[in-house]
């Protein structure tokens, strides 16, 4: 991705404190961290996958978005949003991932490898068809800009419009125009980047 | 009542709207040919959405760690040894609280060293390789008052915290039994030295890739704290997108060594032990993207004032350098001294470092040869460096 698509696309993702950079400290043992990392976990790798498709980047990336919250231990010892921030924290550093991704231009031959890797289906066919639109749809996800790409892959994941709100920090009022934009948006680009091969 | 706004109609559809209010929906809508059609048309194009995005959902045999179990490897990790960067492990077993400072400014510095090739007109990101390396002894009498925990050092830490954004994790570490293994996982030539009897402990790390956002009002108030407000930094810099990308490499460890990151203060290692130790790291070159906006060879002339040379050496140094392959490190003057040699058929760059850790002096011998970074690090006397590192096969 050029700089002036990464502009268009709403500029660097992620304004939370980084990671990994420097030494990891002792993970928290408290007792209120460990209960937000069972009740949470499973709601942030699933973002993550449905972002990258693959189950052992998700993973290692949930680990980094709970390492983000055991930085910042006023969140995760208030009484706010935190499985708000969390899935808004995932869903920012899914997309940093997929737009990087992108950018080196190995997402086909990442995604064909993936295919590869498989294995066996009920129904090979099937399976070879859904992975290839998954990876349009990823490709499309990853040329839109960012607020547009949060709402709709956390509305795929299950989140209600109170959610969303609360996730994104909108009043629930507009989460609807949102998800309409942000809908309109993806089928443009969709139409951009595959109408020769498909009609959506 | 007036015509219904698309993002009511649509929350109707995903039936989230309150009970009233969705009444009055319907009873608009029955009444309504135009919203009923606008209706329609959401309804399918949204219908079409979902179906695509329900494609990214894990299959049936996908399946995640149980959450107790991510939360063990979570607490894992948190135990674990710092994971540090291609340029981190460059110097990381020599690192000292000013190495801390000077290693920053290697990042940046490299980092703004990889200049586009001037084409200046073309709005696209440059992709630069190394190709060659360069070192610049830096004064850092100037560096000592960046310490971790200080308030500069804490600015500097928040920095990269806040800005830094980690795009590709390399994962743990894989080992490899030998070279040819090291081979296939790298992906490129693994060479290993003839020269040591000894098996090495070979391991290949994954591809790392972080981006960072310069900010321009932040990077400024880093030099003020630092008592450099006199260097300005130039308004090209704010928002600037830096993205590195490192590929895999092999570490191939010889001998007894300790591991870094680990904490021997109560069993410090022998040094017997570590007279044999050497490790040799090989890579791809790292590539670095800019915006050709940004007036790279201004930027590493502040980073080398800031870290203690004058403007005028500085700026001697800059007009040197070949700003489209060459990365630079900036070594403490005070820490060793450096020389330029002859190492397996091309020029290398052997530094000699008076207290390289454990208190013992060592050597770190940097070349590039097709394409590769190699980096020769041990203990004892420097003489050994080159005769080693010719000793590759």
């Amino acid at each position: 991705m050029d700089v002036a698509t990464m502009e268009e696309a709403g500029g660097a993702l992620n304004p939370d404190p980084g990671i990994v950079m420097s030494a990891r400290e002792p993970a928290s043992r408290t007792p209120g961290f460990e209960a937000l990392f069972l009740r949470f976990y499973p709601r942030v790798v699933g973002v993550l996958y449905r972002l990258l498709g693959d189950r052992g980047v998700a993973e290692e990336l949930a680990n980094d978005v709970f390492w983000k919250l055991h930085r910042q231990p006023w969140l995760a010892e208030s009484d706010g949003n935190v499985g708000g921030w969390l899935c808004c924290t995932a869903t920012n550093l899914g997309i940093d991932h997929l737009r990087a991704r992108a950018r080196r231009r190995q997402h086909e031959e990442e995604a064909g490898r993936y295919m590869m890797e498989s294995g066996a289906s009920p129904d090979p066919l099937a399976e070879v068809l859904r992975e290839e639109r998954a990876r349009r749809v990823r490709a499309v996800l990853a040329k839109l800009k960012p607020a547009h790409a949060r709402i709709l892959i956390l509305r795929a994941s299950g989140l209600s419009y109170k959610e969303l709100a609360d996730s994104l920090g909108f009043k629930l009022g507009t989460i609807g125009t949102m998800l309409v934009r942000a809908e309109a948006a993806f089928q443009k680009r969709y139409r951009r980047m595959y109408e020769q091969e498909e009609a959506l | 009542m007036n015509c219904l706004e698309d993002g009511v109609l649509r929350a109707k559809l995903d039936g989230q709207v309150a009970e009233e209010e969705s009444r009055a929906i319907e009873r608009h809508l029955a009444t309504c040919a135009a919203c009923r059609l606008r209706m329609e048309t959401l309804s399918a194009n949204a219908e079409r959405i979902r179906t695509e995005l329900a494609t990214l959902a894990p299959g049936p045999r996908e399946s995640f760690s149980a959450p107790p179990l991510a939360y063990a490897r979570f607490q894992a990790l948190g135990e674990e040894a710092p994971r540090a960067s291609f340029f981190g492990r460059l110097f990381s077993a020599g690192l000292r609280p000013v190495w801390a400072a000077a290693g920053l400014l290697a990042v940046l510095v490299a980092c703004f060293s990889f200049a586009p090739a001037r084409s200046w007109a073309q709005r696209v990101l440059a992709m630069l390789r190394v190709q060659k390396i360069a070192v610049v002894p830096i004064d850092t009498q100037g560096l000592q008052g960046v310490q971790p925990g200080n308030d500069t050092g804490k600015m500097i830490d928040q920095f990269i915290s806040d800005n830094i954004v980690v795009t590709e994790h390399s994962g743990q570490p894989q080992i490899a039994a030998d070279a040819s293994q090291a081979n296939q996982i790298a992906g490129f030539q693994v060479r290993l030295l003839a020269g040591r009897s000894d098996a090495p402990k070979i391991t290949v790390q994954g591809e790392q890739g972080f981006q960072m956002t310069l900010n321009r009002e932040r990077l400024q108030g880093i030099l003020d704290e630092f008592g450099r407000s006199d260097l300005q930094l130039p308004s090209s810099v704010d928002g600037a997108l830096v993205a590195v990308h490192i590929p895999k490499s092999v570490m191939a460890v010889y001998g007894q060594c300790s591991q870094p990151g680990k904490d021997n203060s109560q069993n410090p290692p022998k040094a017997s032990d570590l007279i044999g130790c050497v490790t040799l790291l090989q890579a791809p070159s790292p590539t670095v993207s800019v915006p050709p906006e940004l007036n790279v060879q201004q930027l590493a002339t502040l980073a080398l004032q800031a870290a203690g040379m004058s403007a005028q050496d500085a700026q001697a140094f800059c007009d040197t350098v070949d700003w489209t392959s060459t990365l630079v490190l900036p070594i403490p003057r005070d820490a060793g001294s450096f020389e330029t040699t002859n190492v397996d058929g091309v020029q290398g760059t052997l530094i000699t470092l008076r207290g390289w850790a454990h208190g013992m002096p060592g050597y770190s011998l940097l070349w590039v040869k097709s394409g590769i970074i190699y980096s020769l690090n041990g203990f004892g006397s420097a003489e050994q460096a080159v005769p080693l590192a010719d000793s590759l096969e």
